[in-house]
């Protein structure tokens, strides 16, 4: 038993599956960015793991007979995915709710004007990488020059409708710590972001969510390199919250890889723990939603969404 | 190397109540409301704390008000120009005590 589930044993909880309401889909590890945070590692050098028309027509096939509320589209860098255009439109039809992770600079780079416009016809959710108001915190975490270029992609959506009343465009934030330390509450932060952000910059936008940096990947390299990995471990266990198991994300998602195999969380597919902790899974072989009930796979990088108010 | 300073102290700061459990648990109550969300937020409070903390000279307060800081959402030049205000005020009481200095000369001086 991991020491994660040594800690939900001993407050008496299971971390078990209630109906699976969002498919998260990995598209690759193909990024234009190499945030050091990043729990894929991925970046530009990632050309071949990127999800193949083949895969894309399978994951589309998947959702129709699964039914998903939610379709959260993630990398990488999805725009950098030449079937991304065909994943909304299919996956449009389907599910009511389309969202798509998104660290801005690969959005507006001059080459997505078609996307920009798909995007808003479909009503595609933004869920934007935006972790420090304060530029030197940004670039050093996620690269030179990508603060600017954030601000101008946020000012480009804004332009476009999105995070303003009335559109039904809706943007929201991401907001992470830029190191080894957890991140400000989410209601403060998101009070903090939109005045500085009007301010300044004349962006709005619809909510802002805090989430930790998890511990794997480039991120957990640098913990180790830098000499933060024991404190910062022990400082995510010191903070588990048992109120905080009920929400976390994997009781309501299912992940599939970029080649097409299941996980219970983007995390678990980062480690390849397979879904439910089982043999793979290739989405051809799965007739539909993982079942309520089932278990969910942990380790002990599960103890970044149990901190503090949780990782939803 | 023995020293006097030891990091892994701050977490045992709790053990100051072994002695005097009423007197600890006055005190951590008190600082607990004051560090809370008021009319000076959360944040604003930490930066405070920073300058003070630099202004006593206190290492385990450096260290913990430096991370609170960055948990609560500053950045490094708001932490900068906190530390650059405790040194303002107490490089300010020492040149101002210069005022006396120079009172007491005239007093005494032809």
């Amino acid at each position: 038993m991991d020491h994660f589930n040594k800690t939900l044993a001993a407050h008496d909880l299971q971390l078990t599956r209630r109906e699976t309401t969002t498919l998260q889909i990995n598209v690759g590890l193909l990024c234009n960015q190499t945030c050091r945070h990043c729990h894929l590692d991925a970046g530009p050098d990632r050309q071949q793991e990127n999800m193949n028309q083949k895969t894309a027509e399978a994951v589309v096939a998947y959702a129709q007979r699964s039914k998903f509320d939610t379709i959260d589209i993630t990398g990488g860098a999805p725009e950098l995915n030449p079937n991304l255009p065909y994943l909304i439109e299919s996956l449009s039809r389907i599910s009511s709710r389309i969202m798509l992770r998104s660290n801005l600079s690969a959005l507006n780079n001059g080459k997505n004007a078609r996307l920009m416009d798909l995007i808003s016809l479909h009503q595609v959710v933004i869920v934007a990488s935006f972790p420090s108001l304060d530029e030197s915190q940004a670039n050093g975490q996620r690269g030179d020059g990508v603060f600017q270029a954030s601000i101008k992609a946020l000012q480009k959506l804004n332009s476009i409708g999105y995070g303003q009343s009335g559109t039904g465009l809706e943007l929201n934030l991401v907001a992470n710590p830029t190191g080894a330390f957890l991140p400000v509450p989410q209601a403060q932060s998101e009070k903090r972001f939109r005045e500085v952000l009007h301010k300044k910059w004349g962006i709005e936008f619809n909510h802002l969510y805090s989430f930790a940096n998890v511990p794997i990947g480039r991120f957990r390299e640098w913990l180790k390199a830098s000499g933060n990995f024991d404190a910062y471990m022990k400082k995510l266990a010191n903070a588990f919250n048992p109120c905080a198991v009920d929400a976390v994300m994997c009781r309501a998602l299912v992940s599939v890889s970029w080649e097409g195999y299941l996980y219970d969380c983007d995390f678990n597919l980062a480690r390849s723990i397979p879904l439910g902790g089982c043999k793979r899974t290739h989405i051809l072989d799965m007739p539909g939603k993982p079942q309520p009930g089932n278990p969910i796979a942990t380790s002990d990088h599960c103890y970044t969404c149990t901190a503090g108010t949780g990782f939803t | 190397m023995e020293t006097y300073y030891n990091p892994a102290d701050l977490a045992r700061f709790e053990e100051i109540g072994k002695n005097a459990p009423d007197l600890a648990k006055k005190f951590f109550d008190y600082y607990a409301a004051v560090f809370a969300d008021g009319a000076l937020t959360e944040r604003e409070k930490s930066l405070i704390a920073l300058a003070v903390a630099h202004a006593v000279q206190c290492p385990y307060c450096i260290d913990a008000y430096t991370r609170a800081c960055l948990e609560k959402g500053s950045n490094l030049s708001e932490m900068t120009e906190a530390v650059h205000v405790a040194n303002a005020i107490r490089g300010g009481a020492s040149l101002v005590h210069g005022v006396q200095m120079r009172n007491i000369a005239e007093k005494i001086s032809f």
